[in-house]
């Protein structure tokens, strides 16, 4: 159970230190382009990849010393010790098709499907009404935001009906 | 004396008709979005971003600030009217603010919110009117060491003090850093960490990593680590308003949490977690009613919540006069300034010197809407608690992911802002603070910016960064503010095993 809990900590931990080598690695990499100065663009990068290994080897030090993170509280009722991972995963899917959708298929389906995926993912029974209700909301912020603000939303395949 | 000239200039430019009427908008949309459940201040600021995109600066502005104090506003009600909340200014509101709406004294407590939010935003910006102009002034003759040195403070008291462990809250400010770095270096043209990406070269917008951060991480997180409780709401009962007791009880608490709020919104003290804390605990000491603490006392809500307003205002003079955000709202205020090209800093005052004050006078407006609006519309607000919440995070989910798209129309946007949110969901998860993150996104870039510039100066001379005696004092001050805490972590550990 212990050693369980302290995985999600090390891989946070590691995930840290892989950044900060990433930033390390592109820094050494990177084109400086001739007329930089004294003070070219790699100093910085270098500083803050120190930094970013250095703080999570202090997390990993943390750690192995039993210095485990508090997960932070809601306004949602209880926090749970077990990840709920299907409906993460739920709601996780639901957000990932908006960039897939937006511009294939327009504003109002890519947020109709984001709208029911999430509320379905948090326990919305009733399909239909929930199905009404999310196509009720896009239509409405679409409305309001192309017409009312001018804010350019991409009408997609409905575009056809205007 | 030019300041209030220049101030009623700007109060001549805010007061046109139309200009209060998106006034108006700001401070229903603001109250509107700021009352939801989840939804803090910062958050619902960059959530009405994309609102302000088509209007005109003056408009904007205006807008902008009713909003400001409308999402603040919003967040108080939430926390009287529900039980536990997770906005770190409203915790302490909510402590006796809860208690009184159990014992049917929501109205008052919802009144004294309001009018104590007004007093101390009045106030505060009234200071800040006065104050920000002469420290823009002052701030001309800083260096760019010690404008470095500055920002070291800001990102070192950001980390250590939000949050229960300082290592994290570095840590935050590590990835903040990096995500900074993301793009084109403007002095140099060198390309980092864009693996390739054309549409990395830009960098990578702030409003969609705070957005992201916030709402998409809020909704991975309360999906996968809360237990569907559901929340219990406090009928409201009865008109918001204040007894004469009430207001006896009350003024005094308004400004003694103005005077704390505004001062540690100067300086970098990481938001309003601090100042809402210490005008609590003074309020309890100095209370003759201190029986009633924990059971709803009503200076338990006034003190608490004016140091919250004050310390907002207080906030906005390091960010008007040095350009220097010092929480995750000002950094939100910050970006929405960015939009409409205006730089904030020391040459603001000189440059755009109407901007400032309409800015200034749209606060006073805001504020005043503000009260007029929400003590009558208080009930219609608490309705909004009752949204189910299947469809309160369908409505935020869909809104960050249009407010990340629409900034440049761009689907590479929305991919960072999936990858961010991912992030928020794991910073939650290992009690990893978030503000540090946004600070980090923006002033990292700053950052270095000064400290090259001050190296550029020098010919690569290292000594150059402490030179100057201000640049001498702000170190002492970093070196406190790092071992301060661990000494006293140390004396505690010390005393504990006596």
């Amino acid at each position: 159970m212990k050693s369980k809990k302290i995985g999600g900590e090390l891989a946070f931990a590691g995930s840290l230190l892989i950044l900060g080598l990433v930033v390390l690695y592109d820094t050494s990499k990177m084109l400086v382009p001739p007329g930089s100065g004294t003070v070219g663009p790699q100093v910085f990068p270098y500083l803050v990849s120190g930094f970013v290994i250095f703080i999570s080897l202090g997390l990993f030090v943390q750690i192995f010393r039993g210095n485990l993170g508090v997960p932070e509280g809601t306004e949602f009722g209880e926090v749970v010790e077990k990840t709920d991972f299907k409906s993460l995963a739920m709601v996780a899917g639901s957000m990932f098709t908006y960039p897939l959708l937006i511009e294939r298929a327009g504003f109002i389906i890519a947020t109709s499907v984001v709208f029911f995926g999430v509320a379905f993912a948090y326990g919305a029974k009733n399909l239909l009404k929930n199905l009404a209700i999310s196509l009720i909301f896009s239509l409405i912020v679409y409305f309001a935001f192309s017409k009312g603000l001018n804010v350019s939303l991409p009408a997609g395949v409905l575009g056809v009906f205007e | 004396m030019s300041s209030f000239n220049s101030l009623m200039e700007g109060f001549a430019s805010a007061l046109t008709l139309n200009n209060l009427l998106f006034g108006l908008i700001g401070t229903i949309l603001g109250t509107l979005v700021g009352v939801l459940p989840g939804i803090g201040p910062a958050l619902a600021i960059a959530l009405l971003l994309p609102i302000t995109y088509s209007v005109s600066p003056a408009s904007a502005l205006i807008m902008f600030a009713a909003i400001y104090y409308g999402a603040m506003y919003g967040g108080s009600t939430t926390s009287i009217l529900l039980n536990t909340p997770g906005e770190s200014g409203s915790v302490i509101t909510a402590l006796e603010g809860h208690q009184m709406a159990k014992r049917g004294r929501a109205g008052s407590a919802l009144a004294t919110a309001a009018i104590g939010s007004f007093v101390a935003g009045t106030i505060a910006t009234a200071i800040l009117a006065f104050t920000a102009p002469s420290l823009a002034e002052w701030a001309f003759k800083v260096t760019a060491a010690d404008f470095f040195a500055l920002m070291l403070i800001a990102f070192t008291t950001v980390g250590t003090l939000l949050g229960n462990s300082m290592l994290r809250g570095m840590a935050s400010l590590g990835v903040g850093l990096v995500i900074g770095l993301v793009g084109s270096d403007l002095q140099s043209g060198a390309v980092r960490l864009t693996f390739g990406n054309l549409h990395a070269i830009d960098g990578i917008e702030t409003v969609t990593v705070i957005v992201s951060l916030f709402a998409l991480g809020e909704a991975l997180y309360i999906a996968g680590r809360a237990k569907a409780t559901g929340w219990s709401i406090i009928p409201m009962k009865g008109k918001a308003i204040m007894t004469r007791q009430d207001l006896k009880r009350s003024w005094r608490p308004w400004l003694r949490g103005t005077a704390i709020g505004f001062p540690l919104g100067v300086i970098p003290a990481g938001g309003s977690e601090v100042p809402t804390f210490l005008s609590y605990a003074a309020e309890k000491s100095l209370s003759k009613n201190k029986d009633e603490f924990g059971k709803g006392a009503i200076e338990g809500v006034a003190g608490p919540e004016a140091a919250n307003n004050a310390n907002a205002a207080g906030a906005l003079v390091p960010l008007l006069a040095l350009g220097l955000p010092t929480s995750a709202t000002a950094a939100v205020i910050l970006v929405a300034l960015q939009t409409y090209n205006i730089q904030p800093g020391p040459m603001l005052f000189s440059t755009n010197p109407e901007i400032v004050w309409t800015l200034i006078a749209s606060l006073f407006i805001g504020n005043t809407l503000l009260l007029l609006l929400n003590l009558p519309l208080v009930r219609v607000w608490a309705k909004l608690l009752n949204i189910p919440r299947p469809y309160l995070f369908s409505g935020i989910t869909a809104f960050a992911l249009m407010g990340a798209y629409v900034v440049n129309n761009a689907i590479f946007d929305l991919w960072i802002a999936l990858g961010v949110g991912v992030i928020g969901f794991a910073f939650r998860r290992f009690g990893v603070p978030i503000t540090p993150l946004i600070i980090g996104v923006i002033l990292g870039p700053m950052a270095e910016l000064q400290m090259r510039r001050s190296l550029q100066i020098s010919g690569g001379e290292f000594s150059a960064l402490y030179a100057t005696s201000m640049s001498k004092i702000l170190y002492v001050i970093l070196f406190i503010v790092i071992v301060g805490p661990l000494v006293w972590n140390f004396k505690k550990k010390l005393a504990l095993k006596k």
